[in-house]
């Protein structure tokens, strides 16, 4: 599984290095979550930084933290790099007094990324939930750019209200690339004509999809992912074609401290990315 | 509408994969097809039904009123999918109104005659009844899921769907 991964040890980068990067635009997305468009002030710095759909970075407040934040759109249509993030400690907090021009620190990339290349020949169904669609963006990114190499593509993407859709702006683009985008919310006045219920559902309902060869990738609450690989167990997906984002404490990045540790796993260096099969054991284990 | 119509209607839904042949042959013979415009409601809450649906194509939402809300959609069903289950395992009193969101096409069964033929052939009778079962258990769970409300914002330090940050642990 490791192929999947272009980690900062691996790729030869030095992990603990922090990179100064300036805000170049904050977009604000739904309520409570805004994406910051960032630009690293070294140019070198900035033209030698690759990443992998699905990785992350750390990025340091001086004086609040470092938190792990996925990166949400890939260089192919950002200038900088885009970082979709949700208030929910004192980093994030920290993070929304910034303004365009601000700087900030940024270490990374870190951990394994979406199996791209597995996807090749193959039907695409990308579950995601939330926030959970911010890691799975880049993804879209490369089956968008090289659609003749994929099957049928389809987006599945579950918010709590209409209102808290993310990224509802790009999904007319998505559709024209052939990326068919199904939504649903779990709550709704009548007003609203789209899906109501949860994503798994969605799944249910797919019809025009090769299940049995096809691949998964889910992103969202822990227990939308269970119930989204139940589904697709159910459907026949094969366990090795399932693909799931975990989130945890992650502190170091490089699998050196222990706090975002599950099993034999850490999350940080061995994820956030892994194959259902390898973390199945973990799923269901509570202190996990 | 003749009867092979029918057959053929219900041997394509999702919510009879796997049924044996003959069920469906006899569940043909009570069945019905009937088209509802997008907009139309075809029931509303807290209504007698008499008939069970199996919607064919389309999309159809249920909405239950809530006072000083309005009405507040609950559940939109997609094709392959049963709507109306009060009319055969509750009293036909409908829990939800149902509208077609889209230009819809429904097997609409009679749940009277439905009960007859479930009590009359019980090995008929079961194989209905488990995938009403199924079918029901599945949209339990589905509500179990939005019941949690799992998008729903948290305070600082409760495991939220973003990566944690250092101090947001325990």
């Amino acid at each position: 599984m490791r192929d999947a991964s272009r980690s900062a040890a691996a790729a030869g980068l030095r992990p603990w290095r922090t990179h100064t990067v300036r805000v170049r635009e904050i977009l604000a997305e739904v309520e409570g979550v805004a994406t910051y468009d960032l630009a690293f002030r070294d140019e070198s710095a900035g033209a030698a930084y690759r990443f992998a759909p699905g990785q992350f970075n750390m990025l340091y407040l001086p004086g609040a933290g470092e938190c792990a934040i996925s990166i949400s759109e890939d260089r192919a249509t950002s200038a900088g790099y885009r970082h979709t993030v949700r208030v929910a400690g004192n980093v994030t907090k920290t993070l929304t007094g910034l303004r365009p021009g601000d700087t900030l620190g940024l270490r990374g990339p870190f951990g394994t990324s979406w199996p791209i290349t597995d996807c090749i020949g193959r039907d695409v169904v990308l579950v995601a939930g939330g926030i959970g669609l911010a890691p799975l963006r880049p993804a879209i990114g490369s089956l968008m750019r090289n659609a003749r190499q994929f099957g049928r593509r389809h987006l599945l993407y579950g918010a709590r209200s209409p209102e808290s859709l993310l990224y509802w702006r790009q999904y007319e683009e998505w559709s024209q690339a052939g990326i068919r985008v199904h939504t649903t919310v779990d709550r709704a006045d009548s007003r609203w004509t789209g899906h109501v219920g949860v994503a798994t559902l969605l799944l249910e309902r797919l019809d025009a999809i090769d299940a049995r060869n096809a691949v998964l990738m889910c992103c969202g609450p822990e227990v939308m992912m269970r119930f989204t690989i139940a589904a697709a167990l159910n459907r026949g997906f094969a366990p090795d074609r399932i693909w799931v984002s975990l989130e945890r404490n992650m502190q170091c990045g490089v699998g050196l401290c222990g706090h975002c540790q599950m099993g034999g796993e850490f999350v940080c260096r061995d994820g956030p990315v892994f194959r259902y099969d390898r973390v199945a054991p973990f799923l269901d284990v509570e202190a996990f | 509408m003749d009867v092979e119509h029918v057959r053929y209607a219900l041997e394509e839904l999702r919510f009879l994969a796997e049924v044996p042949s003959e069920v469906i042959a006899r569940l043909a013979d009570a069945a019905s097809l009937q088209r509802a415009a997008s907009g139309s409601v075809i029931f509303r809450e807290g209504t007698r039904n008499a008939n069970l649906y199996l919607l064919r194509k389309g999309k159809v939402a249920l909405d239950m009123k809530v006072p000083g809300r309005g009405s507040v959609r609950i559940l939109t069903l997609g094709p392959g999918e049963m709507i109306g289950w009060s009319a055969l395992l509750g009293e036909g009193k409908m829990t939800a109104g149902a509208v077609a969101l889209d230009d819809s096409e429904l097997v609409v069964i009679d749940s009277h005659g439905l009960l007859r033929l479930c009590e009359s052939d019980h090995h008929f009778g079961f194989q209905i009844m488990r995938r009403m079962a199924a079918a029901l258990a599945q949209r339990l769970v589905a509500t179990r899921l939005q019941l949690l409300d799992l998008f729903a914002d948290l305070p600082a330090g409760a495991a939220a769907p973003v990566r944690l940050e250092p101090g947001d642990g325990p």
